[in-house]
């Protein structure tokens, strides 16, 4: 078999890898941006990069070995490069941005009835930042304990335990006022 | 799990793309996938099929397909030789590929005598079947004749030096063998002409008879050993005596006397003995 032939079939074996990728987790990525920013185009933007960065990481000559936990690095990545350029946002341009801050005595008899998907974003906004995405790494995304642990750099306990607080701290923004 | 918790993940997973969003997505990482191709090094360098010099590999792998391909083709000649007969193509490569390697690898005296034993063994197994046949022409009679003489003078001097080192074990053990070999095999070969018989049989008795000579001295050499003192003492007194007492050269016409001694002899022909 000719050599040539033989490389073009190694290229396309790759192009094909990460356009399944792409197809098999472009969704789950959005998915993960938009719960760590709240907003919509901002997310969509984050999840394109995420992929476009992943290509070029390929063009360099790399190989990713499991495209899962490598994906959402790189989406936290550009998340973090994302919070950065907003560190100085005030709570009224998140508003303008489409985050709903939910004040502390928001009455929750409603969300034990109905959730949509506007409603259970406002819960979870109530959730302090390093709570709210490890779980919703673990409970949307389906990423386990060391998976989570790999894409945020944290130690494996310290998201368990981050886990368990996120949970109690759910409890209590769910928790009827009385 | 709190079932609002719950609840709160399974509104979270209704945030999906639209089938816009995913269309346009797709078509701007394809663009920018085609804008920014993979490059050169990806691809793996192209090997040149013919040798290099100084691909080292490459050579290896070839010379150890080489190596492989020769010793199967070896291999399967050997094995196809093994029952070659004299004058057949592959005979050649029987008695000197085949027993010619195992010999050279035999170091040991004694194995070696015995492997010379069952080579001879073969010859004449070798010619009876070539007789039995009818095969036994002029061609491959040369041939199985000089191969039978050959080789068994190679074991008759390995018998030769196995009698010199005292080995009768070896020398019992082969001689026997060879001798069983001739006396079986005279018995084949109903269909063989009575020259070529004749000639056969003159050639397996004549090796029998050396093997037997060879065993003989064997025999004789370790059966009649005699201690140096028990051998005859001849000493300066005892002059030898040869010349029988009636007997005067210096006169042949004088009778012999009865009392042995002769008359008018001036000799000193002494009958001490």
């Amino acid at each position: 078999m000719p050599s040539k032939h033989m490389n073009q079939t190694l290229d396309n074996n790759l192009k094909d890898a990460f356009l399944k990728a792409y197809e098999d987790w472009n969704d789950a990525i959005f998915r993960y941006c938009f719960n760590q920013t709240s907003n919509r185009e901002v997310a969509l933007d984050l999840a394109s990069e995420t992929f476009t960065k992943t290509w070029e990481y390929l063009v360099r000559g790399n190989t990713v070995e499991q495209w899962k936990p490598f994906l959402y690095r790189s989406a936290t990545n550009a998340i973090i490069d994302y919070r950065r350029k907003k560190k100085a946002v005030s709570l009224d341009s998140m508003m303008e941005e489409g985050y709903d801050h939910v004040g502390e005595a928001a009455p929750m008899g409603d969300h034990e009835q109905t959730f949509d998907a506007e409603k259970a974003m406002k819960v979870v906004g109530e959730l302090p930042e390093k709570y709210r995405d490890v779980l919703m790494l673990r409970y949307v995304d389906d990423l386990s304990i060391s998976e989570i642990a790999e894409v945020t750099g944290e130690t494996e306990n310290n998201v368990s335990v981050r886990i368990h607080r996120g949970l109690e701290k759910i409890e209590e923004i769910l928790k009827p006022k009385e | 799990m709190n079932e609002n918790f719950k609840k709160i993940i399974e509104g979270v997973k209704e945030i999906k793309m639209t089938d816009q969003e995913k269309m346009s997505a797709h078509v701007r990482l394809t663009s920018f996938m085609e804008s920014n191709p993979l490059p050169v090094k990806n691809i793996v360098p192209i090997k040149s099929p013919y040798f290099h010099p100084f691909n080292f590999m490459h050579f290896a792998k070839v010379a150890v397909m080489a190596v492989l391909v020769l010793a199967i083709g070896t291999g399967g000649l050997s094995y196809a030789s093994a029952g070659a007969l004299p004058g057949d193509l592959l005979y050649p490569i029987k008695i000197n590929l085949n027993e010619g390697l195992r010999g050279s690898m035999i170091s040991d005296a004694r194995t070696k005598t015995v492997w010379q034993a069952k080579r001879l063994e073969t010859r004449i197994t070798e010619i009876k079947t070539l007789q039995a046949s009818g095969k036994f022409t002029d061609g491959a009679s040369e041939v199985a004749t000089a191969r039978f003489i050959e080789h068994a003078s190679d074991l008759n001097a390995s018998l030769a030096e196995a009698s010199g080192k005292g080995d009768k074990e070896t020398l019992s053990l082969v001689t026997e063998r060879i001798k069983a070999s001739f006396s079986e095999n005279t018995k084949m070969a109903p269909s063989a002409t009575e020259t070529e018989d004749d000639e056969i049989t003159s050639l397996f008795r004549a090796e029998e008879s050396t093997i037997d000579d060879i065993a003989k001295i064997d025999s004789k050499e370790n059966t009649s050993v005699t201690k140096p003192e028990d051998l005859p003492q001849k000493t300066k007194t005892d002059p030898i005596k040869i010349i029988p007492e009636e007997h005067n050269p210096t006169d042949p016409i004088t009778p012999p006397k009865t009392d042995g001694k002769p008359s008018g002899d001036s000799s000193d022909t002494s009958t001490d003995r």
